[in-house]
C-alpha cells in the first residue's frame, strides 16, 4: 500500500497555449465540469500556476506525462 | 473521455496544409536530435520545453523518472508529427498530385498565391479525421507552435505582444505567420472537440457532419 502524503500535479502558465485550449484540456482529460475546468484555466493563467490534480505518486506522474504530450507545462511535488 | 467514432471533416488550403507538413518535418528533425552527438543548444532548450522536467527540484527523482518512463513522451510528439506529414502526403495523393510537384516549388511559391502554371496543385485538401486523429492534430499543432514560439523568442506575453506588431525579417514573418495561423486552426480543433457528442446511432457515419470550420 501506498502511504505518505499526497501528490499535487501543477500545471504552468506559458505564453503559448490558448486559454480554450487548456480549458478543454483539463474538461476532456480529467472530466471536470465547465465551471471546474475554466477556474483551474484562469487560476493558471492569473496566479501563473494551478494544482490540476492531487493523488499518488505513480497517477501523478501518468498526468505528467499526459500533460506533456499535451503541450502544458506540467511538474508534480508532494505536498508539505 | 470522448465518443472515439466522432468525425471530422477538415478543410485547408492547400498552402496551408503544406505549411504543416514542412513544420512538422522541422519537428521531427529536432526531435530526433535528441538521439544524435551534438544536438544544438537551441534544439536542447526546445527540447526541454517540448519535454519539461517533472521534478525542477529534485535531481534524483528527475533521473529515476526519466530511466522509468524512457521517450514516451517524445515518442509521442515524434508519432504524431509524422502523423501529420503522412495525412498531408495521402490528402496530396488523393487529390492527384505528385509530392514532387510540390517539392519541386522554392520556398517562397509556398508562401504565394498559385501562379497559373501549377494548377496541377489542388487549391484545397480535405482531410476526414476520426476523433482520434483530432486529438493527435490538435496536439501536434500545440507542439508545432511551441517549437515556433520558441525559435521566435516568445518567453512571456510580453514578448508575445510585441512580436505580433513587430517589423521582422523574412523568415521570422514567416514563422509568425504559421504560429498565428496554427492558432486559429487549432482553435478550430478545439472548438470541433468540444461541441457535444452527438447520439450513439450516429456514430457510424459522423464523418460527414460539417461541424469543422473551413479555412
Amino acid at each position: 500500500m501506498q502511504v505518505g502524503r499526497p501528490w499535487n500535479l501543477l500545471v504552468w502558465n506559458d505564453p503559448v497555449n490558448l486559454m480554450s485550449y487548456v480549458e478543454w484540456i483539463f474538461r476532456s482529460y480529467f472530466g471536470y465540469p465547465d465551471s471546474v475546468a475554466t477556474e483551474l484555466m484562469l487560476t493558471v493563467h492569473n496566479e501563473g500556476r494551478a494544482v490540476v490534480a492531487t493523488g499518488t505518486r505513480e497517477e501523478i506522474e501518468r498526468h505528467v506525462i499526459a500533460m506533456h504530450g499535451f503541450g502544458l507545462w506540467a511538474t508534480l511535488q508532494q505536498q508539505s | 473521455m470522448t465518443d472515439a467514432n466522432r468525425g471530422f471533416q477538415v478543410v485547408l488550403p492547400t498552402q496551408a496544409a503544406l505549411r504543416l507538413r514542412a513544420r512538422s518535418r522541422d519537428l521531427l528533425a529536432v526531435l530526433r536530435s535528441a538521439a544524435t552527438t551534438s544536438p544544438s543548444s537551441e534544439d536542447a532548450a526546445l527540447r526541454a520545453r517540448l519535454m519539461p522536467n517533472p521534478y525542477p527540484d529534485d535531481n534524483e527523482a528527475a533521473e529515476e523518472f526519466a530511466r522509468l518512463s524512457g521517450s514516451e513522451v517524445a515518442d509521442g510528439k515524434r508519432s504524431r508529427a509524422a502523423g501529420l506529414i503522412a495525412a498531408v502526403e495521402r490528402a496530396l495523393e488523393d487529390a492527384g498530385c505528385k509530392l514532387s510537384t510540390v517539392e519541386a516549388l522554392a520556398p517562397t511559391e509556398l508562401g504565394a498565391p498559385w501562379p497559373p502554371s501549377r494548377t496541377p496543385i489542388p487549391e484545397q485538401l480535405i482531410f476526414e479525421l476520426h476523433e482520434g486523429d483530432a486529438l493527435d492534430w490538435v496536439r501536434a499543432v500545440t507542439d508545432l507552435r511551441l517549437a515556433l514560439a520558441h525559435r521566435l523568442g516568445i518567453v512571456d506575453q510580453d514578448t508575445a505582444d510585441r512580436i505580433e506588431s513587430a517589423d521582422l525579417p523574412e523568415h521570422l514573418r514567416s514563422m509568425r505567420d504559421d504560429y498565428i495561423f496554427f492558432a486559429t486552426f487549432q482553435e478550430g480543433l478545439v472548438s470541433a472537440l468540444s461541441q457535444p457528442v452527438p447520439g450513439d446511432d450516429s456514430a457510424p457515419g459522423g464523418s460527414s457532419d460539417p461541424d469543422f470550420p473551413n479555412f
